[in-house]
Order: C-alpha cells, then structure tokens, then sequence
C-alpha cells in the first residue's frame, strides 16, 4: 500500500517535471524567435516576453516535486552528521513534517491567489494581457504535489528508516568514484553514444 | 516589540529550522511566514503566492534557468571530457599541470554555466580521478577543484550577479564585465597557489613523464572550439549591447545544446533527458530558494528588521574602509550559512544604499560581495562545492577537502585586498569599454 503510494506520487512528480521541461525548451525556442525577430527581422514582438517569463517561471515552480523526489533542495547537514543515526532519523522527520507544513500553508495561500485571479478574471498588464490564473495555476499545483511527495517522504522514513537520495545526489549524476586507490583511469568519450 | 528583538527571533527561528537539514528554500519560506503571521494574522495568505511567484516572475531570471541549461549541455555530455582532456594536454609540462589545467578547465567551464556546483561536478568528476591516479594527495586534488568551481560565480555568465543586478537595478551586462578581469586575477592567483603548493611540498609527478605531441595537443582542439565560440558570441551580444541577458542566455543555451546533441550524435531519449534533467534540478533549487528569500527579505522589512540594521550600520560613522571590513564579515558568515542568491537578495537592497552613499562603486562592491560568497561555497557549514565533491569522491574524508580548499580560502581574502587597492581591476574594463558610470 505505501509502495503503490509512494510510486505513483513519485510517477506525478515526474510527469509534473516532464511538463516543466517542455515549458523550459518552449521558453528557450521562444526567446530565439523572438531575437530574430527583433534583430533579423525589426519587428515588434507582442507577446513573447510574457510567455517567456510565465512559462518559466511556472516550470520553477512545477518542476519543485521532482526536485524533493531527487533530494535536490539544498539543506544544512552539520547537525545531521554531528548526532547518531536514530536521532538522525528523528531529525529528517521533524525536517520532513515541517516542510509538509510550508507547502500546505502556501498550497492555500496560492489557491487563494489562483481563485481570485480565476474568479475576477485578471489580466496581465501587458499589450498581449494573457490570464493571470493560467501561470498562477503552476503555483497551487506544484506546491499540492509537493505535499503528496512530503507525504511520501515520511511514509518512506517510518516504514525503510533511509532515504535513497543525498541532497547533493543531483549534482553528481553517474557513478561516483568508488575506491580512490584504485588506478581507474577515465577514458574519455567512452560514454560516447554509438 | 522592537525590530531589534523580533530580528533576533526571526533569524533565530531560521536557524532551528535549517538545523532539521530541511531545504533551505523551505526553512527560508516557513520562518518567513510565521514573523509575517504573527504580525498580520491570517491577512498573509493573500500575499504569500504573489510574493513568491512575482519574486522570481522576471525576464532578466529567465536568463539563470537558460545558463544552467546551456552549462548542463556540456556537463552532463562527453563535452566536458573534451575540454578537460585539450586542457591537459596544452598545460602537462608546467609543475602541478594537471592541477593547473583543472582550475584553468573549470574558469573556462565558468564561462559556460553562472553556477558553481555546476563547475565542480563538471571538471571534478573528471579531474579528481585523473589527478588522484597521477599521484597527487587527496586535498591538492579535492581543494583545487573546490576552489575552482568557485569561479562560477564571478566569471560571467554568473546567476548570483544577475541576481545582484535585479535587486539593486544595476546592468547586468556591465556587472558580467566587471567580473572578467578579476575573475582572471583570481584564477591566476589559485595558479600560482597551485604551483607554490607542488613545488614546496616537492611533487614531482608522473604526469610530467606523458608527453603530447604537438599534433595529440591540435587534435584536441576542434572538439573546445565550438564551445569556446558560443562562449565569445554570448558575450559579445551581451557587452556590446545587442541583446538582454535573458536573451543572449536563451540563444546560448539553444546554441549549446545543438551542438552538443550534432556533435556527439545524442539522438536517444536517454542521454538528452539527463541533460534537462540535471538542469532542471539545478535550476529549480536557485529559484526556489531565491523565491522563498524574497518571502524572507519581505518579512524583515514588514517588521522594520531591514531599515533597522541598516540604519544602524549608517549611523555608525566610521571610516567607509571599516565599514567595508564590517560588511566584508558581515557577507562571510551570512555566506557561510545561506546560499550566495538567498545572501544577495536578502542583503543587497539593505546594504547598497549604505555602500554607495559611502562612496563605493557599485560594480566593484558586486565583485567584492561574489567573492566573499565563493568563500562560503567551500567553507563549512554550507559550502555547497565541499558537498558536491563529497558526492563525486564519497571515499574521500571531508577533512582532506577542508585543508586542501583551506588555502584557497586565503588567495580569495587576498584577492578582496587587492581588488581594494586597486579598484581599477574591476572598474577598468567596463569603463572601457561602456563608458563611465554617470
């Protein structure tokens, strides 16, 4: 039953980034059109500006899930690696329920937010003035799975104890360099797709 | 209560949160509502989203997510391999070369990506192994590629400028150039460290014994070229005003990832997925934390707590150098707790009017505020370069990368020395090539 949970939070958050990144390359294609249009072409650009800045941020926030999946939000580990490992454990969770409790907090704050720009239909105030509930909906969303993920987080840390992820994980994708006496020389390019 | 008190309480609460090990981003959000709560009652919910969403909503940010992205391109593809191996081979006959073409890999990675993790997984996943099976102690390798990636901040692109640049409306483009004289001063200076370091302790390595011949060194070359153009054609529509950063950041990041995927025929859903992958996880714990920051740098002046300290530090009349040294300590043990953009954007708009009206350029402070936050990266207890070298080489004692990055430490405060006597290093080239600040 937590496994299921677990997965198919895990599976939401990674959909989530998946959209995000569209978002992210959609925004860079963007910003390249609208260079040249600008520069190449002297043409006025409308609404690129506001895509731009709406899809990205949207992604930031949509993509924060997967970022809690992966361990990616940096924390502060002295206290962790001064203490034994039960009261390590004890801390992850207190870390966990409290970060539960900001994302529920901004949860309701951010529906507030996207309500109202829904319900009284706000515009931005641009030329183009896209609907402001459309970007502000990214906020709602990705701090409601963010809860699901903390829900998961601490499940995982009742019933296995660990977390797989480090915090740091994220940027040292590939192996690690497991035993430094051994002469391992990195041939480079042998990662090289055929 | 006083906002002298409720700062104390304030950053006191922060503290306990940051101590569970919880994400910055949401200790910075959580303690920021409670001040904010305790305050204004339940009214905050109507801010707290707009806040943090219109923090970050910013097309001159939209150029920090396209710089991660554009750095990950080559990170995170046999790229970066290619450019450690070309410098390698140029710099091997100098004493401790292969330290040497490892900082100069990771300035020249700087130059592709404004973060510094980014720099150090980049070059040390490479670099630590490789210097390691050469024969150099676990801190001259681990410390020079701390040090290194340091260089991701200050040489342009680099996020905590832009971040600087928003938050006390200065041009970015002008900050970018100012950071590029120092930022070669500072990677000459950790040169130099590195050779007195290997010649002091008598190294003397097999790497010098592996000769490259003059054609293995040309043959390196075409694969660094493209990267080193896109660089130069970033730049140069930066500086020469012909496009915004956010713009010169999206047509880099595009740029850089089409040769990255022709070059190195990443045509599978794999390896390209682990590019927006690692660029997305990247990308997203800035802006989180800078959205959650600005939550945080809103409460402290909801209650007073900003005007304050900076009243009080203006008040204090003293010499603008003793001054500069205050703030100067002040940044480092902010930098050696928070992040370089949750610094910035919780302290620049407090501590710029003070530092201008004492008569500092505004540039030359950016530069002397970034590397003051470099320091942080590789100090404890929140030197994010230290964790991630602590990720790549997990069998490498933390201690060993304290002392080897330790020195580094000292060439930095000596480079905040320098840049203050001679103000020019920074002011020079901007001047230059802008004009002067009117």
């Amino acid at each position: 039953m937590v496994d299921a949970y677990v997965r198919a939070v895990g599976g939401l958050s990674r959909a989530l980034a998946v959209f995000a990144t569209l978002l992210i390359i959609a925004a860079m294609l963007v910003v390249c059109q609208m260079i040249l249009m600008r520069y190449v072409f002297r043409m006025a650009t409308i609404w690129q500006t506001d895509f731009v800045v709406f899809s990205a941020t949207a992604a930031m926030f949509l993509g924060a899930p997967y970022v809690l999946l992966k361990g990616g939000h940096v924390g502060v580990d002295v206290v962790e690696m001064m203490v034994g490992d039960t009261t390590r454990r004890r801390l992850k969770i207190a870390g966990s329920l409290l970060g539960l409790v900001f994302c529920v907090i901004m949860l309701i704050a951010s529906w507030i937010q996207f309500h109202d720009a829904w319900a009284g239909n706000w515009k931005h105030s641009s030329i183009w003035g896209p609907p402001l509930w459309i970007p502000l909906l990214a906020l709602p969303v990705g701090f409601g799975v963010l809860c699901l993920q903390y829900v998961a987080q601490i499940l995982v840390l009742l019933t296995k104890g660990t977390l797989p992820d480090s915090h740091v994980a994220s940027f040292a994708d590939g192996p690690a360099i497991d035993d430094v006496d051994l002469p391992i020389s990195p041939t480079p390019g042998k990662e090289r797709a055929p | 209560m006083s906002p002298g008190l409720s700062g104390l309480l304030i950053v006191g609460a922060l503290f306990a949160l940051l101590a569970t090990g919880m994400p910055i981003a949401f200790a910075l959000g959580l303690a920021a509502f409670a001040a904010l709560f305790l305050q204004s009652g339940p009214d905050i919910f109507y801010v707290l989203g707009d806040t943090m969403f219109s923090g970050i909503a910013n097309l001159a940010y939209v150029s920090i997510p396209m710089f991660v992205l554009m750095g990950a391109a080559v990170a995170s593809s046999p790229a970066g391999s290619d450019l450690y191996t070309a410098l390698d081979r140029w710099l091997n006959r100098v004493p401790g070369g292969l330290v040497l073409s490892n900082i100069g890999a990771c300035a020249i990675f700087s130059g592709m990506t404004g973060s510094s993790p980014a720099t150090v997984a980049a070059i040390g996943k490479m670099g630590i192994p490789e210097m390691l099976n050469r024969g150099y102690p676990t801190s001259v390798a681990t410390g020079s590629i701390a040090a290194g990636g340091t260089l991701g901040i200050l040489i342009p692109p680099s996020v905590t400028l832009i971040v600087y640049g928003i938050s006390t409306e200065t041009s970015i483009g002008r900050l970018f150039m100012a950071g590029i004289l120092p930022g070669i001063m500072l990677t000459a200076m950790f040169m130099t460290w590195a050779i007195i370091d290997c010649k002091r302790k008598g190294y003397e390595f097999s790497a010098r014994a592996m000769r490259y011949t003059l054609k293995q060194k040309l043959a390196a070359l075409p694969r660094v070229l493209p990267f080193m153009l896109i660089i130069a054609g970033t730049l140069y529509v930066l500086y020469g005003g012909i496009a915004t950063p956010s713009e010169a950041a999206g047509a880099g990041a595009f740029l850089t990832l089409a040769v990255v995927i022709i070059a190195y025929r990443l045509f599978r859903f794999k390896p390209v997925s682990e590019i927006f992958g690692s660029a997305m996880r990247e990308s997203v714990m800035i802006m989180m934390i800078m959205a959650a920051a600005e939550l945080f740098a809103f409460a402290l002046s909801s209650l007073f707590i900003t005007q304050t300290v900076a009243a009080g530090i203006a008040g204090m009349d003293v010499n603008p150098w003793v001054l500069m040294l205050i703030i100067n300590i002040f940044l480092l043990v902010c930098g050696m707790f928070l992040p370089p953009v949750a610094v910035i954007v919780m302290t620049a708009p407090m501590l710029f009017p003070i530092v201008t009206q004492a008569g500092f350029d505004p540039y030359w402070f950016a530069i002397i505020l970034t590397i003051n936050m470099e320091v942080g990266l590789i100090t404890p207890p929140v030197g994010l370069n230290l964790f991630v070298i602590n990720a790549i080489a997990p069998k490498i004692p933390t201690k060993d990368i304290l002392w080897g990055a330790l020195p580094y430490v000292l060439v930095m405060f000596l480079a905040i020395i320098i840049l203050s006597i001679f103000p020019g290093i920074v002011t020079w080239l901007p001047n230059q090539m802008l004009g002067a600040v009117q």
